[in-house]
């Protein structure tokens, strides 16, 4: 199997730290996520390992493998000590366990931006279009299924897999329009954001809260009659039949495996209809219109890749605030993984579909607001873990940031700075950027609150709090002498 | 719906293995031999469609079959099941057609007495 080497660090010892179950891996009791150390398993039982035998087998399999598409995959010897894995009270037992490549940065859809989702949704279709000539589906069809290397969608549900039933149709046709297809429609059809609803709700965008948002012509825009209106009304009317009964009534109608490819051919085509840059706003240009001088550009990069190359290559770097990415491209060579935070929706899809365009797979831009990041999710908040638990960066950039934080969104400047320390893992690094209260910039900012607001906003009091925080190794005031960058070693 | 320990299941003509074409019907000797599918691969297509997903039909006692398949954890939808096959075009149209009017026949098929 294909393991593509993403310059991970050498494995540790084996079960050297006890196997933990993945919180947001329960849905589908044949098979479970474990972590244990830095490895991912997946655990079978017996009708999974069967699954997963002729899935290896299988024809469509081993090619998408190869090219990257599902995540490399491996099953683990029968003497391996990391097949030890706990089951549940009651339960049979696993009969097999796989590896897994481990994905270098999990992120959610909603931390997606639209371009993303939808190649995300495209990859989701060409596996399954893939699979059903094989004789192969998929369980479900959730956004959920996938995940990043860099800017490659990779198809990590490896479980999802099931020999398809001539003559049914797909199980995650459901799952795909709420998680994908319904939000791809807001953002091409409506202009708006899919975000905040993916956040909202763990299974997606539901037909009847579709429904009001396309009435009159908007119900003739591409996809909407039949995945929203007719699907949320044949939905409600279906109601009271069993699943069982309708598959047996369509099986007895005539529904065979060539309606199932039409319809993924069908969707295919709609979802690459769906195209859509969101609008423009103020932050696409804004490094253009920031007010760096030459000078300083060039100071700051210094800085920046001498932060990145002093403690030996980097394994996972966090550039928050990444705008267009100039910072986290320059910190992608000197580390394994960057992650590309942004607030903006539109800067976002513009690096994504720029990245893309470079077939950069080691820059993962994402779409989150520092100030109200990505909370813990689904059941009991824990199944999909918020942007803090994720994040263990060995350095973290925050480079012309922190006055948007303290003074474009109030929060108080020690809370800002916990903030930054706490997304970094132990020994890791903080790059940071202090812009003084007569910097242009800050001063537009200041210009829109009360006088006297942040009397903390200073230079002297900031470097007193990075203090508290580690040990200063090395600062820069840029030549315009409104800004000076720090590097400090954290605990 | 997880299918039943051997023991449960009952081991009569009532029983089929889906994908063998409706109206063949088959006796499920056990459990494992439905888990027994495992081994094959695509190479063998025939048998990894009627073993495929070990699932089964099940007579409910009227006369009405019931598909069990114990592997798909997911509620799919009966409507969602249903859309799928109007989105699949013409064809699909046609088997979405034929699924209503054989239900809206069924409404008015004079239901079976004792007597007749």
């Amino acid at each position: 199997m294909v393991m593509p080497d993403l310059g991970r660090p050498p494995r540790p010892a084996p079960l050297d730290v006890d196997p933990r179950p993945e919180p947001g891996s329960f849905r589908d009791p044949a098979n479970r996520i474990f972590h244990a150390g830095d490895d991912v398993l997946r655990a079978l039982d017996r009708t999974a390992a069967a699954d997963w035998r002729a899935l290896a087998a299988s024809s469509f399999f081993p090619p998408l493998l190869t090219a990257g598409k599902v995540c490399g995959t491996e099953e683990l010897p029968a003497e391996s000590p990391l097949r030890e894995l706990p089951t549940a009270p009651e339960s049979p037992g696993w009969v097999t366990v796989l590896r897994h490549e481990r994905v270098p940065f999990v992120s959610h859809p909603y931390e997606w931006s639209f371009a993303m989702l939808r190649d995300a949704a495209l990859l989701h279709l060409e596996i399954l279009r893939a699979a059903l000539p094989a004789g192969f589906t998929t369980k479900d069809g959730s956004a959920y299924n996938l995940q990043w290397r860099g800017t490659e969608p990779v198809f990590i549900d490896v479980g999802s897999f099931t020999p398809l039933r001539d003559g049914e149709p797909w199980a995650g046709y459901r799952q795909f329009c709420q998680t994908l297809l319904y939000p791809l429609m807001l953002g091409a059809h409506l202009g708006l954001a899919f975000q905040p609803w993916l956040r909202a709700q763990v299974d997606g965008i539901e037909p009847e809260q579709m429904g009001p948002l396309f009435r009159g012509v908007r119900r003739l825009l591409p996809g909407v009659l039949t995945h929203v209106h007719l699907h949320g009304s044949v939905q409600r009317r279906s109601a009271a039949t069993s699943t069982a009964d309708v598959r047996a009534q369509l099986r007895d109608a005539g529904y065979t495996r060539e309606l199932a490819v039409a319809t993924v051919r069908g969707l295919e085509k709609l979802v690459r209809r769906l195209d859509h840059q969101p609008a423009a706003t103020h932050w696409v240009d804004y490094q253009h219109t920031c007010g760096y001088s030459g000078d300083d550009r060039a100071g700051k990069e210094r800085f920046v890749v001498a932060a990145l190359s002093a403690a030996g290559r980097r394994r996972l770097v966090l550039d928050l605030g990444a705008n267009d990415g100039r910072y986290a491209r320059l910190a992608a060579r000197h580390a394994d993984y960057v992650v590309a935070v942004e607030q903006d929706p539109a800067v976002v899809d513009r690096l994504y579909r720029t990245l893309r365009g470079e077939d950069e797979r080691h820059v993962l831009p994402l779409v989150m607001d520092l100030a109200d990041p990505s909370p813990g999710g689904g059941w009991r908040g824990i199944e999909r873990a918020s942007f803090a638990a994720r994040a263990n960066a060995d350095t973290v950039l925050a480079l012309a940031l922190v006055h948007h934080l303290a003074i474009g969104r109030n929060v108080p400047l020690p809370e800002v700075l916990t903030c930054l320390a706490g997304l970094a893992a132990p020994g890791g690094r903080l790059v940071v950027e202090f812009v003084h209260p007569d910097d242009p910039m800050a001063a537009r900012l200041l210009a829109n609150k009360p006088d006297g607001i942040f009397p903390d906003y200073r230079r002297d009091a900031f470097e007193t709090l990075l203090a508290e925080h580690g040990t200063v190794e090395d600062r820069l005031e840029l030549p315009s002498g409104t800004r000076t960058l720090y590097r400090v070693a954290l605990p | 719906m997880r299918l039943a320990a051997p023991s449960k299941i009952k081991l009569t003509a009532n029983l089929m293995i889906n994908g063998m074409g409706w109206g063949n019907w088959a006796v499920v000797p056990d459990a494992g031999q439905l888990a027994a599918y495992g081994g094959i691969s695509p190479a063998r297509p025939p048998k990894s469609e009627m073993w495929g997903t070990a699932a089964v039909s099940v007579c409910d006692g009227r006369g009405k079959e019931r598909s069990v398949n114990h592997l798909a954890y997911l509620d799919a939808g009966s409507g969602s099941l249903i859309v799928q096959a109007v989105v699949g075009g013409i064809a699909g149209i046609a088997v979405a057609a034929k699924l209503y009017w054989r239900r809206l026949v069924s409404r008015f098929r004079r239901q079976p007495t004792d007597q007749s």
